[in-house]
């Protein structure tokens, strides 16, 4: 047991749609399933990632793990501790990170705000204001420490944010969506700091939730897929990415005129596999083919789509990525794109 | 006004009565709201009596009858009372509703549409108006059957009419709130410290002759305190034409003065905030 | 519970009124907003006095309370009245500001107890409007003047003490309710009307009574179980000369301690409970 930082088991929410307080409660029985039957074991000191797209529940589990909701069903256990029986010893045990800048206050400074955590976290004053200005050092804020927050730029903005996540030096991290809106080359600094500092040197076990599958391939030790409330693999990047075989990804991108893409693709005896996304109502697709030596295939492949009076508007040839293996196992994009 | 104009003047008539009856549809899903606002007038208008009764000990007040030409002040408060609500639901209604458009996101939207923006504003000043009315004539009931009210109905279509007189000059100070709030973002505290000014400028439950003088200038120089006077000396004092022409005639050039200046600040508002981009913002 | 985490979360409470205090501060022109308006609101009443009966003295105002001078008892009436408005617009709206700011989660989920948070911002409240009632007290008393027993004031004091006290538990049980509420405003905006209505702020209770008849002996019964109404019979016995409350001051302060416990209690025990239908709905976010 003591080997996992997080577990879950059967974590099941359903959220029930509807407006109003509780004075008035609208009669609408429509419900959404947030999470369905989740359960996951997280290792000591794993940095474990969490991938799907909007709106797969990634942020819900987060909330439940943090406390913040309560599941329907299921029990989760945080650095030991049942979120629903020993909700403020887990607590103790986390430290969030959340997408948006908001997360702070705006109207005082990065030492107040970084003060005032410590206070709520119970941190010992002495301990905090080592804490504290070792933190500032880590992120480089120390020459604006004094400052406003709202005097910030987002990046630093988020700099901060994980400082606080880190004051009372906490054995988890939950990391939700950290790198969301902010520009790639400061997310790239983000990631190599979480996975190297944090996650190797401090030795903190990290639950990172992302949609982005660099950020999962890259970092994560392990990753598992979530798409509509349900967890579909689990499995480091690499041997994810070894169902796919030792093929190459040929990315094509046309606009559906006469016949139907899959029909096409179908006939292409060399494939050992495809994906298709796009949306429904839109002639425009992508596909995904994957196969062995793709050079020798591509002519073949440009004909055929274009005899079906496909407009070809885009190829390429890819390694293969999560995405590949994500689009494979559950026929869905994990973002939007065409 | 020839042809073509009659038809745009049809039009943008529609149009205020498309918004007033979409803002009536809004304002009755919130049944919580539609209680309240039934109900904290009748609460104010209580509180007011009530504070009278305690300090004159019945409903006639030697005193106000030496300062006001009458001494009943349970009817002199429920008048001040009726003309303000009214004052005040065309004064802010405009920019409260703008406000809630650019909270749910739905001004951007509105603005797009080639209908003028003043049908707009005046399809939510009438709809709130509406709905001030409703409430009015529930207050005035319930006060007439608990306290009793002396009110000179002969003088009612008189004092309507004198009401629509004034109408024009709270519309244009509506535009004015309305274009400023486009852009200013501190809305809250800046209607509640014009509304608790007027609370003290406005002859409601006093007349104008206990401010101090300094305090009175400025009184005289916003429409509904002439609006309150007069509709005060139609249904409760039977005052004298004269007393009449002189409360109507700074009204009539403040129906001018403030339609113009409302509809200036507003277009030029709107300009800078649509140079801004931040139209859309709250 | 060891002593050492007591402190800790008594370390967290304060920290939490200075974070408030400071916030406050930097959004100047708010607190000036709020030391001046209540003049704007208490004057009205003092003007339809001084209308109505020609002066600072009534001789009805006299029979119902024992004290003729209207404007010192508004005073005192308005400037109690402060807090109520700090348990409501402070108290009540204080974690939906930090919904709005997009704090609030990161509030909820560090290990201190919720009561210490939000006993921290009720604290601040406090203090922050007893700054501005003092100014209220001080601007009106020189603009209408204030008559007073000057050497009860300390007494006076710690029954307001013990009143907001009681306004906290107030201030838990809506901060939790509106969080579930889009558009706080009406309902709080209804709830300080009737308050302001149904408690002597300015007028007595002998003259909801006398001139509503039974539905105001029915108003005047409600009305006493609000702290706010024993707090100001006692308070206005203490600096009245020759004031005659409806409650006697034994009876006044064993309701305004009653009620305080109550009030806490429930509170606290309501607030738990929203919280609870909260986290199940689906989190704060989810209003």
């Amino acid at each position: 047991m003591q080997d996992y930082s997080i577990i879950t088991n059967g974590i099941r929410k359903v959220y029930r749609k509807g407006e109003g307080g509780f004075l008035f409660r609208k009669k609408n029985k429509e419900t959404i399933i947030a999470l369905d039957d989740v359960s996951l074991s997280i290792k000591r000191g794993e940095l474990f990632g969490l991938l799907g797209p909007n709106g797969a529940g990634k942020t819900t589990l987060v909330k439940i793990l943090s406390t913040l909701i309560l599941p329907d069903a299921g029990t989760a256990l945080v650095n030991g501790y049942d979120v629903l029986k020993e909700p403020g010893k887990v607590r103790a045990s986390i430290g969030v990170v959340s997408s948006g800048e908001r997360s702070l206050y705006w109207k005082l400074t990065a030492r107040e705000n970084l003060e005032y955590f410590a206070r709520l976290y119970k941190v010992p004053d002495q301990v905090a204001k080592r804490r504290i200005r070792e933190l500032l050092n880590l992120m480089g804020l120390e020459d604006r420490a004094d400052e406003l927050v709202e005097k910030y730029s987002s990046g630093m903005r988020q700099k901060l944010a994980i400082a606080r996540a880190m004051l009372h030096d906490p054995e988890v991290l939950l990391l939700d969506e950290p790198t969301l809106g902010l520009d790639p080359s400061f997310s790239k600094s983000i990631r190599s700091f979480i996975r190297e500092e944090l996650n190797k040197k401090q030795g903190k076990t990290i639950l990172l939730t992302t949609h982005y599958m660099e950020e999962a391939d890259k970092m994560c030790d392990r990753v598992a897929f979530i798409t509509k409330g349900r967890i579909v693999a689990v499995d480091t990047p690499e041997r994810l990415k070894n169902m796919i075989g030792k093929n190459e990804v040929l990315k094509l991108v046309v606009e559906e005129l006469r016949e139907s893409v899959s029909n096409v693709v179908k006939n292409l005896p060399f494939l050992d596999d495809y994906g298709i996304t796009g949306m429904e109502q839109n002639s425009i697709k992508t596909i995904r083919m994957y196969m062995k030596n793709v050079d020798s295939h591509i002519q073949e492949i440009v004909e055929s789509f274009s005899n079906a009076g496909c407009r070809i508007l885009s190829l390429s040839v890819e390694k293969p990525t999560l995405e590949d293996v994500f689009i494979k196992l559950t026929g869905e994009a994990l973002r939007d794109e065409y | 006004m020839n042809e073509g104009g009659w038809h745009r003047l049809n039009d943008e008539l529609k149009i205020v009565a498309t918004v007033m009856k979409k803002e009536l549809i809004l304002y009755f899903r919130y049944p919580v709201w539609v209680l309240f606002d039934a109900l904290m007038p009748l609460l104010w208008v209580v509180s007011l009596v009530i504070y009278g009764m305690a300090l004159v000990g019945s409903p006639y007040s030697d005193n106000l009858a030496r300062l006001a030409n009458t001494g009943d002040y349970v009817s002199f408060t429920v008048v001040g009372m009726v003309v303000s609500s009214f004052a005040y639901s065309t004064l802010w209604g405009m920019s409260y509703a703008m406000r809630g458009e650019q909270w749910s996101g739905t001004l951007e939207t509105t603005f797009l549409t080639p209908c003028s923006r003043f049908s707009v504003l005046l399809g939510k000043a009438f709809s709130n108006m509406l709905t001030t009315s409703a409430w009015v004539i529930i207050q005035i009931t319930l006060v007439a059957l608990v306290f009793g009210l002396r009110i000179n109905i002969v003088n009612l279509p008189l004092a309507l009419l004198f009401f629509l007189i004034a109408l024009p000059s709270f519309i244009g100070i509506g535009f004015s709130l309305a274009g400023i709030v486009l852009d200013f973002k501190e809305h809250s505290a800046f209607v509640n410290f014009l509304s608790s000014l007027l609370g003290l400028l406005l002859p409601i439950s006093y007349p104008l002759s206990v401010l101090p003088p300094i305090l009175r200038y400025f009184s005289y120089l916003l429409p509904p305190t002439y609006a309150i006077e007069g509709m005060r000396s139609l249904l409760i004092m039977n005052s004298s034409l004269s007393e009449l022409t002189s409360l109507v005639v700074p009204l009539i050039f403040f129906d001018v003065f403030w339609l113009f200046t409302g509809i200036a600040i507003f277009i030029r508002e709107e300009r800078r905030v649509l140079k801004k981009g931040t139209l859309g913002y709250y | 519970m060891n002593i050492d985490n007591w402190i800790l979360e008594l370390k967290a409470s304060l920290s939490t009124a200075k974070k408030e205090i400071l916030v406050n501060l930097r959004y100047p022109l708010w607190v000036v907003f709020w030391a001046i308006m209540p003049i704007f609101w208490l004057a009205p009443f003092i003007l339809q006095g001084r209308a109505l009966v020609g002066g600072r003295f009534s001789e009805s105002f006299g029979e119902l309370t024992g004290t003729k001078d209207f404007i010192t008892f508004a005073i005192i009436g308005s400037s109690l009245y402060a807090y109520v408005m700090s348990a409501l617009w402070g108290t009540g709206l204080s974690l939906r500001r930090e919904q709005w700011g997009g704090t609030l989660e990161m509030i909820l989920i560090s290990p201190c107890n919720k009561f210490s948070i939000l006993f921290g911002k009720a604290l601040s409240d406090s203090i922050l409007t007893s700054f501005y009632a003092i100014i209220q007290f001080a601007l009106a008393s020189l603009i209408f003047g204030a008559m007073v027993k000057v050497e009860n004031l300390g007494f006076a004091i710690s029954v307001v003490l013990l009143m907001i006290l009681a306004f906290y538990g107030i201030g838990f049980v809506l901060s939790g309710v509106i969080l579930m509420y889009k558009e706080p405003g009406a309902l709080l905006n209804f709830v300080d009307t009737l308050i302001y209505t149904i408690c002597p702020v300015n007028y007595p209770l002998r003259a909801l009574m006398l001139f509503l008849g039974s539905a105001g002996y029915y108003i005047v019964m409600v009305s006493i179980f609000f702290p706010l109404t024993p707090a100001l019979e006692i308070v206005r016995t203490l600096l009245l000369p020759s004031f005659n409350p409806y409650l006697n001051v034994a009876t006044a302060i064993s309701y305004l301690v009653a009620t305080m416990v109550i009030f806490l209690i429930g509170g606290m025990y309501l607030f738990n409970f929203v919280d609870k239908i909260i986290r199940k709905k689906g989190g704060v976010e989810a209003y």
